[in-house]
């Protein structure tokens, strides 16, 4: 009763014809390339920004008073880059997961 | 810095996307072949083919509501259009966690995708039983399923068959009963074919929700109708002009009977924005100081007043909006993340924030990004809580 015919079913459908309601023009998703690259960049970013501290930490232009505080800002930078690698691996593994329709 | 490490953000604007079992899984046999199920389509350019929902013999070619109306066509297939083409964080709700504690947020209202933000999907379809059998697999499926994952972390949005206004009701019931936390309804009912706010037909769901203490969530766009001046002008004016849908249902609801008959309704209007918010009540306050005595509506109560009573305006980024945010009213304003759509911040929404609210007073953060969606939603801090950074914590 909601089938197509076979025929039907199985040809290729246009753009046009796939056309439906939807909500929202603008809602797209996040493809996982856009997400791969937000992630690509964040990491790179936490590396740069911890590779910066770390050479400023041994520049010996840190005051003592103020070391303390810059190593743990680069500890986290180091934590953040290794959190978003670790995402990226994550999804991409977690896609070969996917649901399949019973 | 305004947004301390032990705030929560609580977005009260996330989606998810159904899995291809939600209904499958749950639907009574004698309408499981008429229920939604995934069906797959050759694409044009080959490859992996499409997966679509098919629902009472119709097909609905977004299974993420990646738009595809108004795109150039050679645009069209760069959108997931499969499951394994898209973010496991967007139909699993223990994905969806990890990606939260990488975003720095903790707890997320999530709107449907394929039901649509208010469930009017299933106002189509010629049997009626077997819509109002999806509606209740949906939310079953929410519930148990999704929030269950994490109680702590999920706010439980339901939608409702509302074609028939007695059977909301017993959705409504049912629902709360098992721990929902917000109604899914329309910004305007009218556009859908449905009685408008201004009939009385609407009174026992309001009246419901009042007493289920479920405040009404009201995404922009679920009334079906978006903002196109021009029928050939670009996508861009329609997407500027988003809010205006917000804009529009705040000012029906105000000159409407619905607060006055329902004095503990609450209303979140979804992804509308607030800098538009202070102009739209200094106007509907000047129309009904000059205007109320020769129409049909209330003469005792200000429109600006029944906002503050009634309505949350929500945000993702909205620099004027903050800036004017106590015209707005710091108890009327809730954050938004968005995920998984492309208008998020993921995964720096903890940073945006940060950001964003680098000038405003630590009080007043904490309610616009916790306080007062916890208050709302009646969805209290528990022990199983995180720390507030997620992973970070």
């Amino acid at each position: 009763m909601t089938s197509l015919p076979e025929e039907e079913s199985r040809a290729p459908h246009g753009p046009s014809e796939m056309l439906g309601d939807s909500d929202w023009d603008d809602e797209d998703l996040l493809t996982i390339a856009e997400a791969s690259e937000r992630l690509a960049q964040e990491v790179a970013r936490s590396r740069t920004r911890a590779r910066m501290l770390h050479d400023l930490l041994e520049s010996g232009d840190v005051l003592d008073g103020d070391r303390a505080g810059l190593v743990a800002q680069a500890e986290a930078e180091t934590a953040r880059a290794d959190e978003l690698a670790a995402a990226a691996e994550r999804i991409r593994a977690g896609r070969a997961n996917a649901p399949v329709p019973r | 810095m305004p947004l301390q490490d032990d705030m929560h953000l609580i977005s009260v604007d996330d989606h998810l996307i159904e899995h291809p079992n939600v209904w499958v899984d749950r639907l009574p046999e004698k309408y499981r072949e008429l229920g939604p199920r995934i069906v797959d389509v050759p694409r044009e350019k080959g490859g992996p083919p499409s997966q679509v929902w098919e629902y009472q013999g119709k097909r609905y070619p977004q299974i993420g509501l990646n738009a595809v109306a108004g795109k150039d066509p050679k645009d069209w297939g760069i959108d997931p259009a499969r499951f394994d083409e898209m973010l496991p964080g967007c139909y699993d709700p223990v994905e969806r966690l990890k990606d939260m504690d990488l975003d720095g947020v903790e707890a997320a209202l999530c709107f449907p995708s394929f039901p649509r933000f208010a469930g009017t999907v299933f106002l189509e379809g010629a049997d009626r039983g077997a819509a109002l059998a999806c509606v209740k697999a949906y939310n079953d499926f929410l519930i148990d399923e999704w929030a269950g994952a994490a109680p702590a972390r999920y706010i439980p949005l339901a939608v409702l068959p509302l074609w028939d206004v007695e059977e909301c009701v017993r959705e409504i019931e049912r629902t709360a009963a098992k721990g929902v936390r917000t109604i899914a309804f329309p910004e305007n009912p009218a556009p859908l074919g449905l009685p408008s706010i201004h009939t009385e037909h609407w009174d026992p769901l309001f009246s419901a929700a009042e007493a289920a203490g479920t405040p009404l969530s009201m995404h922009f766009g679920t009334s079906g109708v978006s903002p196109k001046p021009s029928p050939d002008g670009p996508m861009a004016v329609s997407i500027t002009l988003f809010g205006c849908n917000s804009m529009y249902a705040l000012t029906d609801l105000l000159f409407s009977p619905v607060f006055h008959r329902h004095p503990n309704l609450r209303i979140s209007l979804a992804e509308g924005g607030i800098g538009w918010v202070p102009y739209m009540l200094e106007r509907a306050d000047y129309v009904w100081e000059r205007h109320r005595w020769y129409q049909n509506i209330v003469h005792d109560a200000r429109p600006s007043d029944l906002f503050q009573k009634h309505v949350y305006a929500c945000f993702i980024e909205d620099v004027h909006g903050l800036e004017n945010r106590h015209a707005v009213g710091i108890d009327n304003i809730l954050w938004e993340c968005d995920y998984p759509h492309s208008d998020s911040n993921w995964p720096n929404s903890r940073k945006v924030a940060e950001e964003v609210f680098a000038k405003i007073p630590d009080d007043e953060v904490y309610k616009i990004v916790e306080g007062n969606a916890r208050a709302l939603f009646h969805f209290p801090r528990t022990e199983e809580s995180t720390g507030g950074l997620g992973s970070r914590a």
